[in-house]
């Protein structure tokens, strides 16, 4: 079953002095199927991060559609656009983007408080989120307190807690070493295998070779897609470099 | 040359560190406009002349220091926050080569140009405040008082000297702080945050202890002129309490909250509660400020306006007649002569007395026992839980009731100026008992009034004699003096009754060399309204001060708070808080921090209310319920502005974390 639809998808910035335009995105249109793991890989300036706000109902395209099960996006009105992400995405930044004033338990529930959920059901939602992430013996200490890699296995586990949809993932490994960064990525794998669909943006080969499927964004539009049918990690990762060579040094358009 | 590349350093640091130095300006030079305002009016030559101008002087300089006090804890906590947000830059020059002593020199000038700068603009503000504020208030009163607009050179230099003082300790603690510290941790500095504060039970029964002695010692004050020093350490003792109440209390209380699991989770507290948890060592004393510039305003400005609107009242209790003469040491001899004088004076400006009265007294005040009343002391001295009683002859009574009664030793008329009726049958001072054979409602000499300054008895007896009688049987004997007092109101025009009162003083004074004073109604409204203009000016100056220094600094808190918060609403949007949350969110928090020092320094007024009512009955005020009412009033219309202010703040703040 197809769980995210989009089709030739726009975005025009216009610059603020003198009007020039500025093309984000050109013409995208992919989808994503239930339980798919998806990585969509281009160079900073590529628009992947253009592409995710939309996606992440933060940023309004200027043209084209996108259907999240089915439901279009721009027919979401204003006030319950808050609510519908919370209910149906979840999301995992690259910064983190943790509470310092709240405990790691405390920065996990946040969206289930912002929802107005009871205490003892997010307790436990938590306890099986927690301990598969490693980090229920964290719980009681704040960001400060712990690694990089903890932070992102706490927000991992911020965007879990809801049962999203779709969990968005933008640059995930950015801000953590390699050693955190296998174990974030491993993570995803295994999150993925339970059923939850994902959609990573990333420029880092390592971690695009993790996901099923990777998506090419150039210049503002799908160039190219890799699916990775019986590869193991290391073949698909030596097809993603090709690729990327071949991106960065010209040439066909294979969609 | 070298110098210099410290002072180009010291001042780009303080440009590049904006964000953070401008609230530490912009609250340092309110507080030194604030403390200077204040040392302004201490050394207004005006008040010197305003009577009672001693107390009154004293009950400035209290306030001043208090507004010190204020101004140390403030500017310290506020400093000190300050640094630790530098850590991590001061680190970095530490790493680049820079050794300590050269860090401390640096130092040493951002701290002289933020002090040089804040003082400057203190004291500049101070001045223009000061002047627009006389100048608001003339017109708001409408009429002049003895208070002129004056700059003296001894306020500029106090206030010189105590933030010199004050900025210098600040930059040695700073620099301790940067001694102690390695590089690493210094780099370290920024990022760490503050680690959660302890729950302080200790010091949390240290404030409500401080706090409750400060509010029996208020209110066993009997009168708060006389014993203005205890007066003092009641306030000193509910300014220590209130801050060390809220530094532990307010943890205490936020931990409280936070264990409340349903409380806590819920969107609208969640934030709210973890982020003052976070920053509650530095909220505490911020909030502590407010409230006790809060309790101030509310205490000057319900005590003025009470004694403006009271004014009727007062002059109701000073004057029953509108021209009383008091003659101190009266024989027969010199009654005869001032009645003579008094006549004559009269007839010669063709103006007539009418409802007088004259009377020939004595007075002492006594204690109130089971059966009776105990001497205490002869005059008629002002004490709020004694009786003041009069013993005059009945011939007086007599000649002002149009009356002709007859008493014996053993038998007295009884008069009181309260409401409710002395009623019983004996009335017994010492060992002398006297029968009550009548209890008139109204007498011309003393109105019934609602609220009386004192209790107090006139007790008219057979003669002179028993009245000797009476004093030689007292613990307490000697020379002692019988008042004559002659009151009536007068017909004719304003001149002529001037005339006439000023040629009997004359004639009394310098004449006959009597000793004794005339008060008439006009003449005193005058002066009175002069004298109790000044106390209203002063207190709306006052007043109106501390809420100026209370809205601005809760203001600039608020939103120098909602730059740091900006990025928590960010993270909090982006993980699903839609903006009517964060608006609600918002609300909540500053609610919080608005109206948790409004409460306890409503509480504070309210366990003043005594000391205020006392501090306004030895002004002749006794109306308890205008008082009351005014007190009320007051509150109602500060919370009004309060809230006005919660409201803008509120705004400002959702426009900087949503922006």
């Amino acid at each position: 079953m197809t769980i995210l639809e989009v089709q030739n998808l726009k975005k025009t910035y216009t610059t603020r002095f003198g009007g020039n335009q500025v093309e984000a995105l050109k013409n995208v249109t992919f989808s994503v199927e239930e339980g798919e793991y998806v990585a969509i890989m281009g160079e900073s300036g590529s628009g992947k991060t253009t592409l995710l706000n939309i996606l992440a109902a933060l940023d309004k395209p200027t043209g084209g559609r996108i259907k999240l099960k089915g439901r279009d996006l721009s027919t979401v009105p204003e006030r319950e656009i808050a609510t519908f992400r919370r209910q149906n995405l979840g999301f995992v930044f690259q910064d983190f983007n943790l509470l310092d004033t709240l405990s790691i338990r405390d920065n996990i529930f946040l969206p289930l408080v912002l929802a107005g959920r009871k205490y003892p059901e997010m307790e436990k939602r938590l306890e099986p989120i927690a301990k598969s992430l490693g980090i229920y013996e964290l719980l009681s200490k704040f960001p400060y307190e712990v690694s990089g890699g903890q932070k992102q296995r706490t927000a991992v586990a911020r965007a879990l807690i809801t049962k999203p949809q779709l969990i968005l993932a933008d640059e995930p490994t950015g801000a953590l070493d390699s050693r955190a960064a296998d174990d974030l990525l491993n993570q995803f794998s295994r999150i993925n295998q339970t059923g939850q669909t994902i959609l990573m943006v990333t420029h880092s080969v390592k971690a695009a070779s993790h996901a099923g499927r990777v998506l090419f964004i150039k210049d503002g539009e799908v160039f190219h897609q890799i699916y990775r049918g019986n590869m193991k990690n290391e073949e698909l990762y030596q097809k993603i470099s090709d690729t990327l060579t071949v991106l960065t040094t010209g040439g066909e358009r294979h969609v | 040359m070298f110098k210099s590349i410290y002072i180009r350093l010291a001042f780009t640091n303080m440009k590049k560190n904006k964000r953070s130095y401008l609230p530490f300006l912009v609250t340092s030079i309110i507080t030194i406009m604030l403390f200077f305002d204040m040392s302004i009016i201490m050394d207004n030559s005006g008040i010197k002349e305003m009577p009672g101008a001693g107390s009154m002087r004293s009950i400035l300089g209290f306030g001043t220091v208090i507004v010190a006090i204020f101004a140390c804890v403030f500017l310290f906590y506020t400093n000190s926050f300050l640094i630790k947000q530098r850590r991590k830059e001061i680190g970095l020059y530490n790493v680049l080569g820079m050794g300590k002593k050269e860090i401390a020199i640096m130092m040493f000038w951002e701290s002289l140009m933020v002090g040089g700068a804040s003082i400057l603009a203190g004291i500049l503000g101070g001045i223009i405040l000061g002047r627009l504020m006389f100048l608001l208030l003339y017109k708001i009163i409408g009429y002049q008082t003895s208070l002129q607009y004056e700059v003296t050179g001894s306020s500029i230099s106090t206030t010189l000297i105590l933030f010199a003082v004050i900025f210098f300790v600040a930059f040695v603690s700073n620099l301790i702080q940067v001694r102690k510290a390695n590089p690493i941790e210094l780099l370290r500095g920024g990022n760490v945050g503050e680690k959660e504060p302890k729950t302080k039970i200790l010091l949390t029964v240290f404030g409500v202890v401080t706090i409750a002695a400060g509010y029996i010692l208020a209110n066993i004050v009997e009168n708060p002129i006389e014993a203005i020093s205890v007066f003092f350490v009641a306030v000193l003792l509910v300014v220590i309490g209130t801050y060390a109440l809220f530094v532990a209390g307010s943890i205490a209380f936020l931990k409280l909250l936070r264990k409340n699991k349903s409380f806590y989770y819920k969107a609208k507290h969640f934030h709210s509660v973890s982020g003052m948890i976070y920053r509650m060592k530095q909220n505490a004393v911020g909030l502590a400020n407010i409230c006790i510039l809060s309790t101030m305003v509310l205490v000057t400005l319900s005590t003025t306006v009470g004694l403006n609107l009271g004014m009727e009242n007062i002059m109701e209790n000073r004057f029953p007649k509108e021209l009383i003469l008091t003659i101190e040491q009266s024989n027969e001899e010199t009654i005869r002569t001032v009645d003579t004088v008094v006549a004559e004076e009269l007839n010669r400006q063709g103006i007539r007395q009418e409802n007088g009265y004259r009377c020939q007294s004595v007075s002492m005040v006594t204690d109130k026992e089971k059966d009776g009343f105990s001497f205490y002391a002869f005059g008629s001295l002002f004490y709020p839980n004694r009786v003041l009683v009069q013993l005059a002859p009945v011939s007086y009574y007599n000649e002002m009731m149009g009356e002709n009664l007859e008493l014996s030793d053993q038998e007295a008329v009884i008069y009181t100026s309260s409401k409710t009726p002395y009623g019983k049958d004996h009335f017994r001072i010492e060992d002398t008992d006297f029968t009550i054979v009548e209890e008139p409602d109204a007498i011309p000499m003393e109105k019934k009034q609602n609220f009386p300054v004192m209790e107090s008895y006139i007790l008219f007896v057979k003669d002179q004699t028993v009245i000797n009688n009476l004093i030689s049987s007292l613990p307490e004997s000697g020379e002692v003096s019988m008042e004559y007092s002659y009151g009536f109101d007068l017909t004719g025009s304003e001149e002529k009754k001037e005339a006439a009162a000023e040629a009997i003083t004359n004639r009394i004074q310098n004449d006959y060399g009597i000793g004794g004073y005339l008060e008439l109604r006009g003449v005193y409204e005058e002066d009175f309204h002069m004298f109790y203009g000044s106390f209203f000016f002063l207190g709306i100056f006052l007043g109106g001060l501390f809420l100026m220094a209370t809205v601005l600094i809760i203001y600039y808190k608020q939103i120098s708070e909602g730059f740091e918060d900006r990025n928590r609403y960010q993270i909090m949007q982006k993980v699903g808080m839609s903006r009517r949350e964060v608006k609600k969110t918002v609300n909540s928090q500053i609610r919080m921090v608005f109206f948790l020092p409004l409460g306890l320094s409503v509480l504070h007024l309210a366990a003043a209310f005594q000391l205020i009512r006392r501090l306004l009955s030895s002004f002749n005020l006794t109306n308890t319920n205008l008082i009351v009412a005014c007190t009320i009033g007051t509150v109602l219309i500060f919370a009004l502005i309060y809230a006005f202010v919660f409201k803008l703040t509120a705004r400002e703040y959702y426009k900087i974390v949503t922006r």
